[in-house]
């Protein structure tokens, strides 16, 4: 029925004008604006300004090297956590209270409660000089290593929620089934759950990654941003809100998208190369 | 004998594989009880499964069927109670021999095939972990594919099979392990009628050819009815009856086995008359029925009965006659005719209070609904509970 | 019972534990230094006061900071409702040519970090005008609400019996009533769910409320950055009475959220 087509239309309209004009525009707009000069004439400028100073390119180097390891670390952490938890454990309502806690309060909050808490006078130094530990206060803030514990705080939680959800949507029967076949956890956890897990585990390691890649406040506030934790970020914000060139933020806006897209990619090429047999996660 | 080769014989003779399944004569649960919290899913289960032989636990859902499966597999640790092979204790509620060492094999009620491997590794799986040489699990391998006619599927992968196809995976993945006991849990309930049809036939075909000590897990009393050497019919947890097919079909030990096994006529009734020790006179609200049977099953009960004590009967649908009969003679006002084929099915009321359901072949055909009908009940076809749901006569 | 004990749960729980503590110790500083007096180190500050709250409150006009958030959150959550509910509904009914690139344009603004698109939005609000307005915050946190709306609904909708519509057809009922008097009500538990978890991320959005809005039209998440950001112009214990301000709003949304969904819902989670 032709009518009956009209009308399905007309339910996806606002979310298609929605779509159109608060997403697809603005990148669009973006990608106009990073190459053209503030009189709208086309040029490469934006970019070379932004590949041409080395302190702006560094962002890129500075950007992977916190990015990388806070990934990596939620993610290893994450799986034997949410491997563990996978058909539900003992107070698991409180835990999960309390992974979700710093995901929903965000960033920001925790930044600032870092600052004291692992500062030089905070209960972390004080408790680890207390048991001896330390003699000297740990320097966890306002450098490279806060960012990355910051991200960890963040980003942790998210990955184990997230693992969890593809884990124990893993039919229960598979396991009982491999332990009746003689397999022991080991066997079972690298032959059965693994390869039915792995696209799951790409999936969150893109969107941890993407969102360390992205980093903020993190780095703003618990790092020192304006040397070691300079990320991409930073840079952005520095030319388009500080600077209002939002010609070269857009720039760099653009290669941080492109940077993000490629690893997405990477990753989620290495898992067809990984397991081509199955990506589909067995549910009856 | 020729014709019952067991299972390893017939999956090794080509191959030379060593025999390493072990013999025995039967597998005994005693006493087993379990519990998930407050909530006890079973009482006291007995069973002895002998060697070759195929028991089916029926019984509605929630009766813990499927619990004693996992029980029986060492997948979920029981309370207490003990599972032996012969004289060996597996599992005694305090230790118990993990389920990768028991011997047994389990076939799901959703298959549980691994997705990301090939019909061929999801049968080979168990072989690999035994490291059998390469020779010797594609060996088995194709054995098995054989079994379950499934030649030539080794490299297709799960979600390309079919229900049944799947389902037969599953089988040639248990049975390839050469188990003691084989495990079915409501394995054909997934699969569309004619093809549960199907399916029935091929288990009992490879059961004949394999004779692998096997327990079936369903709800439906017809695949009960023609799978089973024995059937164990429980309800919460409890067992009710055991017994070979033919026993629990015709003389079911309570009312719940009797209601389970089609006898679609249960009416409260009143003793009226203990005419001799195997037959009884009933008062059933407005009419008489005479009951004549031959097996007593509770000779004391029955002698203490008094006049007008409260009791239920139950009578098969299909051992109502149409037409005059000698005793027990019935009128009643037909409701409903169903045509079933080869029987119409009846629905009547004898009086207000009291509904008929009856089976007619040819005799049938004249009835029609608001039509009155005579029918009588042979003596011999009526059984008798206790007011509690016990079997008396 | 058999209890068996085994190492790796042991490790688990400590861990777990170790992880737990930490929030615990951060969230626990915010609040202690918020009341606290002369807190150089030592386990507790020596004095306890309130007078950081009224510091706080005076220096930031908390009154408006609290209605610029809610009036944020209330209209993001509205607005991303009324345009998700009917292509939730169409994602739920029915299946069409471009379904899978619809999914996936709408899983995008999920996916990419506000950070990377947000910069290019700014740039486009602050053309049209709208940037640090009330409005061009809405609209910048619609972005990755409408989608989180419509992914949390599709499922509800889909789980309602499509024969009960019919059903209300056959009966007489126009498509519209149909919409207002079966869907809607039937669907009542998606939208609430929907709401509360679109406010509570609303609230802690940082990202694209800070690239657009004014000094009057931040809301408390990103006043609280601007605070931190430039520690040394107030005492650290007034920015700790906002982050307090802003944590127990957090904490009570959650604790409702917490209620009606799993914690596992509130996480991104991608079907292959």
């Amino acid at each position: 029925m032709k009518e009956e087509k009209h009308i399905i239309f007309l339910f996806f309209l606002p979310s298609i004008i929605f779509l159109a004009v608060l997403f697809i525009y603005p990148f669009l707009y973006g990608f106009y604006l990073s190459f053209t000069n503030e009189e709208g004439e086309w040029t490469l400028e934006n970019y070379l300004t932004f590949f041409k100073d080395p302190w702006e390119v560094r962002t890129i180097w500075t950007t992977f090297k916190i990015a990388l390891p806070a990934t990596l670390i939620s993610i290893l952490l994450a799986i034997p956590f949410s491997y563990y938890m996978r058909h539900g454990i003992k107070g698991e309502r409180l835990i999960s209270f309390f992974l979700i806690l710093p995901v929903t309060l965000g960033t920001v909050l925790v930044a600032e409660g870092m600052l004291s808490y692992m500062g030089p006078a905070g209960w972390l130094n004080q408790f680890l000089k207390a048991i001896g530990i330390i003699k000297e206060p740990l320097r966890l803030t306002h450098n490279y290593t806060g960012v990355v514990l910051g991200l960890i705080i963040h980003n942790f939680p998210y990955a184990l929620l997230m693992l969890l959800g593809y884990v124990s949507g893993i039919d229960p029967n598979l396991e009982k089934a491999a332990q009746i076949l003689g397999a022991d956890g080991w066997y079972i956890f690298r032959k059965v759950i693994f390869p039915l897990w792995v696209p799951g585990i790409a999936m969150a390691f893109s969107l941890n990654f993407v969102m360390a890649f992205s980093v903020y406040p993190t780095a703003v506030l618990l790092g020192q941003p304006s040397g070691p934790t300079r990320v991409m970020s930073i840079s952005v914000f520095h030319w388009a809100m500080e600077k209002f060139n939002f010609n070269v933020g857009s720039a760099i806006a653009m290669v941080m998208g492109l940077i993000e897209l490629i690893v997405i990619l990477v990753v989620m090429s290495l898992r067809q190369r990984m397991f081509k047999g199955g990506s589909m996660v067995g549910k009856a | 004998m020729e014709i019952q080769r067991d299972l390893h014989t017939f999956l090794n003779e080509r191959n030379g594989v060593v025999d390493t399944v072990k013999d025995f004569k039967e597998i005994k649960i005693k006493d087993l009880n379990k519990s998930f919290g407050a909530n006890q899913v079973l009482h006291d289960f007995n069973l002895n499964v002998e060697k070759g032989e195929f028991v089916t636990l029926l019984g509605p859902s929630g009766c813990g069927k499927s619990t004693t499966l996992h029980c029986l597999a060492g997948l979920v640790p029981i309370d207490s109670g003990e599972i032996y092979i012969d004289n060996e204790c597996i599992d005694d509620g305090t230790k118990g021999i993990p389920p990768e060492k028991r011997g047994f094999g389990l076939v799901f009620q959703n298959y549980a095939l691994f997705p990301h491997l090939s019909v061929f590794n999801n049968i080979a799986f168990g072989l690999q972990i035994k490291r059998l040489s390469k020779n010797a699990i594609k060996e088995k391998v194709q054995n098995a594919l054989k079994m379950v006619r499934l030649e030539g599927y080794e490299d297709k992968y799960p979600r390309q099979l079919s229900g049944g196809e799947q389902q037969r995976v599953a089988i040639a993945r248990c049975i390839v392990m050469e188990p003691m006991l084989m495990m079915l849990d409501e394995p054909l309930s997934n699969l569309d009628a004619k093809l549960r049809i199907e399916m029935r036939y091929e288990l009992k075909t490879l059961h004949e050819k394999l004779h692998i000590a096997s327990i079936y897990v369903t709800h439906d009393q017809q695949e009960a009815l023609a799978l089973s050497d024995r059937i164990v019919v429980m309800k919460d947890g409890k067992i009710q009856q055991i017994g070979p097919p033919e026993e629990i079909y015709c003389q079911p030990s309570n009312l719940f086995v009797a209601d389970f096994m089609g006898f679609r006529n249960i009416w409260p009734a009143n003793i009226k008359e203990i005419s001799s020790e195997n037959e009884v006179v009933i008062n059933v609200s407005g009419f008489e029925l005479t009951i004549k049977n031959g097996s007593i099953k509770k000779a004391d009960y029955l002698n203490n009965l008094e006049i007008g004590a409260p009791v239920f009967t139950a009578v098969r649908p299909e051992d109502i006659q149409v037409g005059n009969g000698p005793v027990n003679s019935l009128r009643c006002k037909s409701e409903v005719v169903e045509y079933l084929g080869e029987i119409r099915h009846i629905g009547a009321l004898i009086n207000e209070d009291v509904r008929i359901d009856l089976r007619t072949g040819e005799a049938g055909e004249e009835i029609k609904s608001d039509g009155i009908i005579e029918v009588w009940i042979p003596p011999g076809k009526i059984l008798l509970f206790s007011q509690e749901g016990d079997r008396i006569l | 019972m058999k209890k068996k004990i085994r190492i790796s749960g042991v490790l688990f729980y400590i861990a777990l534990a170790v992880f737990i503590i930490n929030i615990l110790g951060i969230l626990g500083t915010v609040v202690l230094n918020s009341v606290g007096k002369e807190w150089y180190g030592g386990i507790f500050p020596k004095y306890f006061t309130l007078e950081w709250y009224s510091y706080m409150a005076k220096d930031h006009d908390l009154p408006q900071l609290l209605f610029v958030t809610f009036a944020v959150v209330i209209s993001v959550t509205a607005i991303a409702l009324l345009i998700g509910i009917p292509t939730a509904y169409g994602l739920a009914r029915y299946d069409f040519k471009f379904k899978g690139l619809l999914l996936s344009m709408l899983l995008l603004p999920m996916l990419i970090p506000p950070m990377t698109y947000g910069i290019p939005l700014a740039a486009m609000l602050y053309k049209v005008g709208l940037a640090t307005k009330i409005s061009g915050v809405i609209i910048a946190n619609l972005i990755p609400i409408v989608p989180f709306v419509i992914l949390i609904l599709t499922p509800f909708i889909e789980q309602i019996d499509p024969n009960i519509e019919s059903a209300a057809k056959i009966l007489g009922a126009g498509r519209f009533q149909t919409f207002l008097k079966i869907l809607i009500p039937l669907s009542l538990p998606g939208i609430f769910t929907a709401s509360i978890l679109s406010i509570v991320r609303t609230i802690a959005m940082f990202e694209l409320t800070f690239l657009v809005s004014g000094p009057k039209s931040q809301t408390i998440v990103v006043a609280l950055y601007y605070d931190a950001y430039a520690a040394g112009v107030r005492p650290p214990q007034a920015i700790d009475a906002l982050a307090v301000v802003y944590f127990l709003i957090t904490m009570t949304c959650l604790v409702i959220a917490l209620r009606f969904v799993s914690p596992t819902q509130m996480v991104f989670r991608l079907e292959d």
